[in-house]
């Protein structure tokens, strides 16, 4: 089995704990396919994670190459952690790689990339899978005290209503004015 | 005489009700100035209504639940950090595939997930000649901390009216700012003074 691959020097514990929560979870495809693929994942320094993710993500997808799968990219895309989050609860990260993960999967077949998609799409995917993860776990994250708990909490409420519900919030929060995007 | 006089009355008579099914026709059908009509053709909204013709609209159908839905959004708040909108779905019955046996259903499970909502007003009332539950809540959407999103909490109050027709749920929403929601209220109300299921 492929190790996964956890660069930088701070919090490779905590990541190596959090991808251990979703490997042994439902969602352990993302996991199969993010070390079958080689994927990085890692904390990385306040200013460089600024500078690719903006300051208020919690941690983001970033393909660094226009090489697209079945290429194979130089360098590989990755999954970058904000270090402000260092002290989050691993649970509670590890909802966020599900999300994290599920944007790598759809960069992998395809559907990132697929014109007739967009960003609710896309979105949708990933906060369905993290709030079903999240699902799982949230009774023993309980009371969710922290702005990531809170923020998983309130798209896992929001999910319960439905699908049509989570594409509504996802629309009205990223697509500006628009009705999709 | 008779004859001729009672013919007279028989064709005005048709004229009459000519007119007046023309006329119920038009206001079924027509959208007033400065509005759009949605005509829904998917099975599970084939639905009529008003919305205001600036806004933009979207249709949609689910790819993990079963329903079909119409999103249509106000202009952007002045934090450009939410955009309040209506929206209006179709879903079948839990008797044909769907999630809820009843809108009454719908109603509970809707109020028992918002748990830290506060409920406003709960109302029936008749909204295209059918039964409809009618709720208001406020709450408040946690911040969200995405690339390309202000990480800040939005205030938020919600009209929903429920409607069970047929094999169908249908939900009619509002969903705005708080500070926004008086802005834009009178024209859900007229969306759903103009909604008909076809």
């Amino acid at each position: 089995m492929n190790q996964v691959d956890i660069e930088g020097d701070i919090g490779v514990s905590v990541l190596h704990t959090v991808f251990s929560l979703v490997a042994s979870s439902g969602a352990h495809g993302i996991t199969d396919d993010l070390t079958a693929r080689g994927i990085p994942l890692g904390f990385i320094d306040q200013g460089t994670f600024n500078g690719i993710c903006t300051t208020e993500a919690i941690a983001c997808f970033v393909s660094l190459s226009s090489a697209l799968p079945p290429a194979t990219p130089d360098p590989r895309p990755a999954i970058l952690f904000n270090p402000t989050y260092l002290s989050e609860p691993p649970a509670t990260l590890a909802a966020v790689l599900v999300h994290e993960g599920t944007h790598f999967q759809e960069y992998l077949d395809g559907r990132l990339l697929d014109s007739s998609r967009g960003t609710v799409d896309n979105e949708f995917d990933a906060f369905w899978n993290s709030a079903a993860f999240w699902e799982g776990i949230r009774l023993t994250q309980a009371p969710f005290t922290t702005a990531l708990e809170q923020d998983l909490e309130g798209i896992y409420q929001t999910a319960r209503q439905g699908e049509a519900a989570l594409r509504d919030l996802i629309a009205a929060r990223y697509c500006g004015g628009a009705a999709d995007c | 005489m008779m004859n001729t006089a009672k013919t007279a009355i028989a064709v005005l008579t048709l004229l009459g009700l000519g007119a007046w099914g023309v006329w119920r026709c038009e206001a079924v059908a027509t959208a007033m100035r400065g509005e759009n009509m949605y005509q829904g053709t998917a099975p599970e909204l084939r639905v009529t209504f008003s919305y205001p013709d600036q806004w933009p609209l979207h249709e949609e159908h689910g790819t993990v639940e079963s329903y079909q839905a119409v999103r249509i959004m106000a202009p952007r708040n002045a934090d450009d950090t939410y955009t309040s909108h209506i929206s209006v779905y179709g879903a079948p019955l839990k008797s044909h595939g769907g999630k809820f046996d009843s809108a009454e259903e719908r109603v509970e499970q809707y109020k028992r997930l918002l748990a830290d909502a506060q409920i406003i007003a709960e109302t029936q009332r008749e909204v295209g000649g059918l039964k409809a539950t009618d709720l208001v809540v406020s709450y408040t959407i946690p911040a969200i901390h995405h690339k390309g999103l202000k990480a800040v909490p939005v205030p938020v109050k919600a009209r929903k009216v429920v409607i069970a027709h047929g094999p169908y749920l249908y939900e009619l929403n509002y969903v705005a700012d708080s500070r926004e929601y008086d802005r834009y209220a009178d024209m859900f109300e007229r969306l759903l003074e103009s909604f008909q299921v076809q």
